[in-house]
């Protein structure tokens, strides 16, 4: 009797165990799957879009959707520098991002050009993505990561 | 005595049966996440490099060293790549004046991405060549 309660409580505890590590396994695995699917959308916004209104730039404080480019893949300095100099909190709310993120532009020696977001990263799970265009006749990368 | 040996047998089998179904199902679903982030990470720098070779004039140049160049540069050490761009002229038909065929060649992997942009290069005002530019890229 008590042999027998002592494997019914040892298979009961690994019951639970195993059962909660899969549902974590299987929520980080969502979470990230989320996270991938919300970075390549905000990049190809930035990368192959003007945003919403196209001359978003000249006043920030009426955009609908956020793009970084005159034409795909052509940056427009003037739409990264002023993306770049929105408070974070405008940012992320003009992506509809619901994690944390930080951006930059790289020339090819590896300089960042423009920067903005977040670059202290703490959260477990991060997602990052490189993506290439062209700033002022030079071709540049597109960085970006999220995290939360 | 021995039907106590009996229930305690039948018991044991019980809780290996469990034990293998447990394990079976935890090996079945890791199996069963497959990360496609990385191919589609691929197919997203594959485009923006071929845009980029678009609109910086390297494609209308036909220039197989310098769009080499370009191609190496941009991607990184990583990630192998081919390409194969066509140079047609339109004279009653597609006819096919140049080809080139550039490379940064490794062993194939299961990965493998490929893309192609279609474009046209003009000269004084009017098509000089109908192309087609396809690239081919894979993590190493």
């Amino acid at each position: 009797m008590i042999i027998a309660s002592l494997v019914f409580i040892i298979l009961t505890v690994f019951c639970i165990t195993f059962w909660f590590n899969s549902n974590i396994t299987a929520s980080e695995h969502a979470k990230k799957n989320r996270m991938e699917y919300e970075i390549i959308s905000i990049s190809d916004l930035m990368l192959k879009t003007s945003g919403v209104p196209y001359d978003w730039e000249t006043n920030t404080s009426n955009i609908s959707s956020i793009g970084l480019v005159s034409s795909p893949n052509v940056l427009s300095s003037k739409k990264l520098s002023n993306f770049t100099n929105m408070s974070y909190g405008n940012i992320t709310s003009a992506l509809g991002l619901k994690y944390e993120f930080n951006f930059y532009v790289e020339d090819a020696s590896g300089n960042r050009l423009y920067e903005a977001g977040n670059a202290t990263i703490s959260a477990k799970t991060v997602v990052s993505i490189t993506r290439y265009a062209l700033l002022d006749g030079q071709k540049v990368k597109v960085r970006m990561n999220i995290h939360g | 005595m021995a039907k106590g040996f009996v229930l305690s047998l039948d018991a044991a089998f019980a809780v290996i049966i469990l034990i293998v179904f447990l394990m079976a199902f935890s090996f079945l679903s890791s199996q069963a996440y497959n990360d496609s982030y990385p191919t589609l990470v691929l197919k997203k720098q594959s485009g923006d490099l071929l845009t980029i070779l678009e609109k910086s004039g390297e494609l209308a140049l036909a220039n197989g060293t310098q769009i080499n160049n370009t191609v190496n540069a941009t991607l990184p050490t990583s990630i192998a790549w081919n390409m194969t761009i066509e140079y047609y002229n339109y004279s009653s038909g597609f006819v096919l004046d140049n080809t080139i065929s550039i490379a940064r060649p490794d062993s194939v992997t299961e990965d493998i991405v490929a893309n192609e942009m279609k474009f046209v290069t003009f000269q004084n005002n009017s098509i000089r060549y109908y192309g087609i530019a396809r690239l081919t890229i894979w993590a190493k």
